[in-house]
């Protein structure tokens, strides 16, 4: 078909052009995202905006899950830790920004704690553990009624826009929240894209050889936890702008299981993969539920199951797969996932065992498909 | 090696940067038409009207949902087989009712209630689903403006319209109901123990708070209380200890029928006997008392403000007969049948709101959903009940309970209607 290892073609020779269109590319969608919240109705900036919420809590858990190679379905947990002191700083009349550091705060000091003894942990034992998490979150908060508000939860009032803006207050919501998280985003891209991104990406291909080297894993890995805790806060306070309210339903397991599954659904260590992930997990509801109310779980489970088998590097991975065959290499998952395809991509230096990511991301390119 | 994320010289980046900024920011400036104050609102014309409800459609309340969707259906879809409403403007008007699911998550309820205000563009809400939901979903609706019709809840908190002018309750609290019946039991006048078991939220304590008060300085006292939490799979751990106190009254506020069959069928297997209360929510003959085997139990008492048409005793009734006519192409609301009919009485009080609307206005339904008191057009209340929201702006617009002991297959009259 086409060359046979586009990947091997060296970033470097990235061409003036192609950064040009890759520039234009992410101009148009910045244009997008600042307009948007104008030609559609308040529904749809409700949706986009809890689009962004979610995405801000699936890359957290990207992080651990998906670059550290450590299954964690604490999500829910620093999620609605989160929201929790976001309401209870609203409550005592402290400010928003107190509320958003606190948020923070909270959430990665617990993740820390679970972290440091956890981590001697692997694999199936050690999501074990973060389970405990959630399990244990959602009676404490029903019982700890004085700060939670118990089992009806905690109502903020409503943020409305200034009158400067001359916005409507979902429209002023939606920019909060695509500020925030997009600063998110960006601090997470570069941190990753560095040395902290390949350690990790050491850490869950071979840790064996990671110790060899001198990487310290154990510290990594609660570091990777502690992050993915505090992006579950940050996407938990977040989420209180549209909402406004928190009940411990934001706590629950299930919600980890979403996450966790919405991250597979739109592709392991990719930021495209998280958005999309998250846009799958807050649209796909609405549209099965429009069909059959009552159903809706069914339908949404087949779709999940049809992503799982036909698409089994998510959304983003097959997006990535269809550019590989179109455009330069060097466009690669584009700007969001170098970080893995770095310096220690599997097709370059040996280590990575076949996972299933792995395998999967080579057939398409070999050609072998009828 | 470091570049420029756009491919740009920096310099020129800046400008473009700065430029892209300027001119979204001066088309987000433009914001968005705000809803026009007019002679008419959004969601009715002469000819229709539209309203929306969030259910739980899916999940462990599924089938309370489903029945009430179905009822609610059944009620309005015989309304506009006759033509439609009159309203107060002298326009009749076919209803159109969207309901969707939100399977009792307050979350999903207020991305619902977005949908519905902003897309299907509803000019009220009607019948919205659980206590959570509605708290959820009332403060936008207030401050939104969009009446909030007649939830179906029965906590005290959404029937204040002092504080939430647009939210309207319906139904008599479970504060009132666990008063009514502590009044049955203060009325035996002999020293009684009760030994509680209720539901771990507001529900729960809101009936536990109303048997309080309504024991309080009398004979009867409560021995012991325990609790349950909805994801519950079964209670008998809750029901042994009570049992070990040995009390003459056992006082089952919780929410889920399984979970109220469970826990009387197992005080009977531990042999004791005491007096059981059944809130009025999961007192219903055929999914509860029948369905869970209870039928030769002799000292179950509950409360209801509604003819039940699962009861023998009002099949000749013309009210209830016309509810299972008007029903019976809905099979739904079979799955629940107190829910059903709740919201069927609901769906009543609406339309009767609809008749005294003056305008095509959210704010003259409102005034209609305020000053409403037309008791003749909610059949389905058991005689000497009321329907009046004029009476109190805090209390439900439905007054009356009546305590019933069930015997020969029927919840029987024991007390006097309290509150009628």
């Amino acid at each position: 078909m086409n060359t046979p290892d586009p990947q091997s073609s060296p970033r470097l020779r990235l061409s003036r052009r192609s950064r040009a269109t890759r520039g234009l590319l992410w101009g148009s969608l910045a244009i997008v995202l600042l307009v948007l919240p104008n030609l559609v109705d308040p529904y749809v900036d409700l949706q986009i905006t809890l689009i962004i919420v979610f995405a801000v809590a699936i890359r957290g858990l990207d992080i651990v899950t998906g670059l550290a190679g450590q299954v964690s379905l604490a999500q829910s947990a620093f999620f609605g830790i989160g929201a929790y002191a976001g309401a209870y700083c609203v409550d005592r009349d402290w400010s928003a920004p107190v509320g958003f550091v606190a948020a923070v705060v909270v959430s990665a000091l617990v993740g820390a704690a679970i972290a440091v003894p956890a981590v001697r942990l692997r694999g199936v034992a050690f999501g074990m553990v973060t389970i405990a998490l959630p399990v244990l979150a959602v009676p404490l908060a029903v019982r700890l009624r004085s700060i939670t508000g118990g089992s009806e939860g905690r109502s903020v009032p409503t943020i409305t826009a200034p009158t400067w803006t001359g916005l409507a207050d979902d429209q002023w919501h939606y920019y909060l929240v695509l500020v925030i998280g997009t600063v998110v985003f960006v601090l997470i891209h570069n941190m990753l894209n560095g040395r902290v991104g390949r350690a990790l990406t050491m850490v869950r291909t071979n840790e064996i050889l990671a110790t060899s080297l001198g990487i310290p894993v154990q510290r990594y890995k609660i570091f990777a936890f502690t992050v993915a805790a505090a992006c579950g806060g940050i996407a938990g306070w977040l989420y209180l702008i549209p909402m406004g309210f928190v009940t411990p339903d934001a706590l629950k397991f299930t919600l980890s299981i979403s996450i966790l599954l919405a991250l597979v659904i739109g592709g392991l260590r990719s930021a495209l993969g998280c958005v999309l992930g998250a846009a799958f997990y807050v649209l796909v509801p609405n549209v099965t539920d429009s069909s059959q109310p009552g159903r809706s779980l069914l339908y949404f489970g087949a779709a999940v199951l049809l992503v799982l088998i036909f698409l089994p590097d998510g959304i983003a991975g097959a997006i990535r797969s269809v550019l590989r065959q179109f455009v330069p290499a060097s466009w690669n998952g584009g700007a969001t996932s170098r970080h893995t395809n770095g310096p220690t991509d599997s097709r370059t230096a040996q280590p990575e065992p076949p996972t299933a990511s792995t395998v999967s991301t080579h057939t398409p390119t070999e050609g072998d498909a009828p | 090696m470091k570049r420029s994320a756009t491919g740009f010289p920096p310099a020129k980046r800046r400008v473009a940067v700065g430029a892209l900024v300027a001119a979204s920011l001066l088309l987000a400036a433009c914001g968005r038409s705000s809803n026009q104050a007019s002679d008419r609102d959004p969601g009715i014309t002469d000819t229709t009207i539209k309203i929306g409800s969030s259910l739980p459609l899916s999940g462990g309340l599924a089938a309370a949902g489903q029945a009430t969707q179905a009822a609610i259906g059944a009620y309005f879809a015989s309304v506009n087989k006759d033509g439609g409403v009159k309203m107060g403007d002298g326009h009749t008007r076919k209803i159109k009712f969207v309901a969707y699911d939100d399977g009792y998550d307050p979350a999903k309820a207020v991305q619902n209630y977005q949908r519905l205000v902003s897309q299907d563009k509803v000019f009220a809400l009607f019948s919205t689903f659980g206590t959570a939901p509605n708290l959820a979903i009332g403060k936008l609706a207030n401050k939104d403006k969009i009446p909030q019709a007649y939830v179906h809840a029965g906590d005290a908190i959404l029937n204040d319209r002092t504080k939430t002018p647009w939210t309207s309750g319906s139904y008599p609290t479970y504060e009132s109901e666990g008063e009514a019946y502590a009044k049955y039991l203060v009325s035996q006048n002999k020293p009684l123990t009760v030994a509680v078991l209720r539901q771990n939220d507001t529900l729960g304590t809101a009936y536990l708070d109303g048997l309080k008060k309504g024991i309080d300085g009398s004979q009867v006292k409560i021995v012991k209380t325990t609790t349950y939490v909805p994801s519950d799979s079964t209670v008998d751990s809750q029901i042994s200890a009570l049992a070990q106190t040995k009390a003459d009254v056992l006082y089952m506020a919780v929410a889920l029928p399984g979970l109220m069959i469970g826990g009387i069928q197992h005080a009977k297997t531990l042999g004791w006997d005491p007096q059981t209360f059944l809130v009025s929510i999961t007192s219903d003959i055929d999914l509860v008392i029948k369905n869970g085997g209870l039928t030769g139990l002799t000292k179950m008492y509950s409360d209801t403000y509604i003819k039940a048409a699962d009861d023998p005793q009002w099949q000749d009734d013309p009210a209830v007969k016309k509810y299972l006519e008007r029903t019976k192409s809905f099979p739904k609301a079979k799955g629940d049948g107190f829910n059903a009919e709740v919201a069927y009485m609901q769906a009543e009080m609406f339309v009767s709101a609809l008749q005294q609307t003056k305008k095509p206005t959210r704010q003259a339904f409102r005034d209609a959903l305020d000053s409403n008191n037309d008791t003749k057009a909610v059949d389905v209340l058991l005689p000497g009940v009321t329907f009046d929201a004029s009476r109190s702006k805090t209390e439900p617009p439905i007054h009356g309970l009546v305590v019933t002991h069930y015997e020969g297959g029927s919840w029987k009259k024991v007390a006097d209607c309290v509150g009628c």
